[in-house]
């Protein structure tokens, strides 16, 4: 299976008469953009606006995040624009450097999962340098729930709206031929290197905290092999709002993927990747996940594997016993994981581990606290909600302090940003 | 910047020249300059020098903690000083207490820093890492040298105000909380080299270390209960009214055992719940609740059981170091079997 990746690299974005690339410019046609992804009754107040990053802009609300991508063929995030058929070969355009940021504002009316568990960007300032999002130069969906629609309806059309945006902005390199294009392909160069998969963990609770593999959610997903390149094409999207869950720009980013890939056929042998889903409901369900991710793994002769979770106690939970199973089999693991310290850093950081976990990667304490700024701008909504923020009265434009929680994806559970916790 | 930092220096009656155990009794004295390791703390030091040398019997102490810190802090005081440094203790136990209580004095009374040096299982270490900063030392006085110079560079960042990293970078026990900072590569990457050790069968150094704990499996269950000889032991804090022995409530280094000859049912005022960590109210009504020593002479009356052993052994589990946990549990399962007891009913709170 083999993917080119032609990179059109984006350094600012702005609206326009016509949407276009332009030697590093993307031009928005904002009106014909809301008349793409706006025809959708379960929507409201729908806006997009453009910010780039240095700008005094706070972005509240977030709730995915997704790169703009194109495939001249067709197959571009399939399941959702496009059949289900196997992706991850032929060509992809990607805008590298420009984003589509998802925002939405939930009705209240619902409670329990059916919530909003939201992030935070801020374009310039002290957050700038923890969030993802900070750094690309974004086109921001807003929007709210239509009157009567559930909070579940409403989530699918703004995805289906962002997964359009996103393929719409990229699609203005169809004729152009990009300078830039890496090739994906897990050659067989590596014989005799040590063989390494990747046991990648989604999460898929339910409606709000969900994630998709080739459109269909991962509720209960036994164990399986794939490509990498299937991700790059959009195989797994998110609909995890929760937090530092992972989102679908990584998903089709994805740091230990692009690792694994540049040491490929030098240090390693990239075999491929075991697709778990965390958050096992029964312990039944735990013991099985991890048991047939352990099992692909044996089956595959793997020498070692590295494991990321999404999600909180109970992913956790899923990631360790499968790092157990794995150890027990004599493959060699390496957990990444946040930490859940307390905000003064001294509580019990994991909420569950196993003996084997002797090589953890931290991406940092997720309820540390960090002071904001005031902003001259606000995207996304006007206040913050929840216990992430200790100053629920302000309006988030002014100066608050808030929990690395909402910082959105400061403590990437893939892996992606360069936090993590020191022991003093 | 030359010697222009005043230190004084913190030391026991053994490092002082007055003598060893004989003289542990020694109240708080004070010398002109430095003073035995004070030398070799001086010679490192170079933008410091030691402007006096307190001195304490580790007797008094540990064991007249109040009066001994009063009149350490004024003479500390007295001194001027910019840091204070105290020890090496190594592996000696009193002393390490001591030297803890003096920097935690002149931290939180002087608002100056300390620092201190002592072997990792020092009983000090538990009880002050969390509050002061502690440079690893080995556990005789023959290691003075490798506990000097870290505990020097320490003290010299300390008394120039420069911000203190982490433990592992600037070489001190780890305090027990942990803080964001930004690496240089990102997580994925860090794990990928991670791998490639851990396959070479390299020693990787996990960024997050998971505390190993033992696992008790219960044993088999008694086959003859009638003939068995049954013993109490509790963590819940049980003891002879008016706590005889001063049996900590929580943060326990010993545990004692009292006598059950004679007593049938233990009642209120007879024994004390002293126990830290929950409410001893019901306890007290009646410490039966924790020890059933009530029940267990009803099983020995009826035949069920053969007898109850005739002494009970107690401690109060509160917030203690596993270590001394573990101890617990050897010292008090050997005197259970020399006693031949075959089972025990171990109650906890």
């Amino acid at each position: 299976m083999k993917l080119e990746l032609a990179k059109f690299l984006v350094n600012k974005i702005e609206f326009g008469e016509k949407t276009e690339y332009d030697n590093g410019l993307l031009r928005v046609n904002k009106e014909e953009m809301l008349g793409l992804i706006g025809e959708d009754y379960r929507i409201e107040n729908l806006d997009v606006d453009i910010t780039n990053p240095g700008d005094s802009v706070r972005i509240i609300h977030v709730l995915d995040m997704v790169e703009p991508r194109f495939k001249p063929e067709g197959g571009i995030y399939p399941g959702f624009l496009s059949p289900p058929h196997t992706a991850g070969s032929g060509r992809t355009n990607c805008l590298e450097g420009a984003a589509v940021v998802l925002t939405g504002e939930y009705s209240k009316t619902e409670k329990g999962l059916m919530v909003s568990r939201e992030g935070l960007i801020d374009m310039s300032g002290p957050a700038a340098q923890y969030c993802l999002g900070a750094k690309t130069h974004n086109l921001v969906i807003t929007s709210k729930a239509a009157a009567g629609i559930s909070n579940a309806d409403y989530d699918a059309s703004i995805r289906l709206a962002s997964l359009k945006a996103a393929n719409y902005l990229a699609e203005t390199t169809k004729e152009l031929i990009s300078e830039n294009i890496e090739t994906y392909e897990l050659s067989d160069t590596a014989e005799g290197l040590p063989r390494v998969a990747y046991i990648y963990q989604i999460q898929s609770q339910g409606a709000l905290l969900e994630t998709f593999v080739y459109g269909s959610d991962a509720v209960n997903l036994v164990p399986t092999l794939m490509h990498p390149n299937e991700f790059m094409d959009g195989a797994v999207v998110s609909g995890n709002h929760s937090m530092q869950t992972v989102p679908t720009y990584i998903h089709c980013n994805n740091p230990v993927i692009e690792s694994l890939y540049q040491r490929h056929g030098k240090d390693l042998c990239f075999v491929g990747i075991i697709l778990t889903e965390g958050h096992g409901k029964t312990t039944f369900l735990k013991e099985r996940s991890a048991s047939f991710a352990a099992k692909i793994a044996r089956l595959l002769d793997i020498d070692g594997v590295i494991l990321t979770q999404e999600g909180a106690g109970m992913s956790m939970i899923d990631q360790m016993l499968a790092c157990r199973e794995c150890e027990k089999q004599g493959i060699k693991s390496v957990v990444i994981t946040y930490e859940i310290g307390g905000m003064e850093g001294n509580d019990v950081p994991l909420i569950d581990s196993v003996p084997e976990a002797n090589a953890i990667v931290s991406t940092g304490n997720r309820e540390e606290l960090l002071d904001l700024p005031a902003v001259e701008k606000l995207l996304g909504g006007k206040y913050i909600e929840g216990a992430f923020v200790l100053n629920e009265q302000t309006e988030a434009s002014g100066a608050i302090t808030v929990n690395f929680t909402i910082v959105y994806s400061s403590t990437n559970q893939a892996g992606a940003m360069k936090m993590r916790a020191m022991q003093y | 910047m030359s010697q222009n930092i005043r230190i004084v220096h913190y030391i026991n009656q053994f490092f002082a020249g007055i003598g060893g155990e004989d003289k542990a009794h020694v109240g708080v004295g004070v010398r002109e300059g430095a003073v035995g390791p004070g030398r070799l703390i001086e010679q490192k030091f170079s933008q410091g020098r030691i402007v006096g040398t307190v001195f304490c019997g580790d007797n008094y102490a540990t064991e007249n903690p109040l009066d001994a810190m009063n009149e350490i802090i004024e003479a500390i005081q007295n001194l001027e000083p910019d840091i204070v440094i105290a020890g090496p203790a190594f592996n000696a136990g009193r002393y390490g207490m001591a030297c803890g209580m003096v920097c935690e004095a002149v931290v939180e009374r002087l608002g100056l820093p300390a620092v201190t040096a002592m072997h990792i299982e020092n009983p000090g270490v538990e009880l002050y890492r969390s509050k002061i900063y502690i440079v690893p030392a080995g556990a005789s006085a023959a290691t003075m040298a490798d506990a000097v110079n870290p505990m020097v560079e320490l003290a010299a960042k300390l008394a120039a105000g420069t911000k203190i990293g982490p433990a592992d970078v600037e070489g001190y026990i780890p305090q027990g909380f942990r803080k964001n900072a930004i690496s240089t590569q990102n997580a994925a990457e860090r794990a990928v080299d991670m791998l490639l050790q851990k396959l070479k069968g390299e020693q990787v150094k996990t960024e997050l270390p998971i505390p190993v704990l033992d696992r008790v499996v219960p044993p088999e269950p008694i086959l003859d209960l009638k003939s068995a000889t049954i013993a109490l032991v509790t963590e819940g804090g049980i003891v002879p009214a008016g706590n005889p022995d001063h049996l900590e409530v929580g943060r326990s280094t010993r545990w004692a055992k009292y006598s059950l000859v004679g007593i049938v049912d233990l009642v209120e005022k007879s024994h004390d719940a002293i126990h830290g960590g929950y409410d001893c109210f019901y306890a007290n009504k009646d410490p039966d609740r924790v020890l059933p020593v009530d029940v267990m002479r009803e099983f020995e009356a009826e035949g069920y059981i053969g007898k109850l052993h005739e002494t009970y052994y107690v401690t109060c589990g509160m917030a203690s170091y596993v270590a001394n946990c573990k101890r617990f549990g050897q010292e008090i399962g050997k005197e259970l079997i020399e006693a031949k007891v075959d089972a025990v009913i171990a109650t906890g709170t």
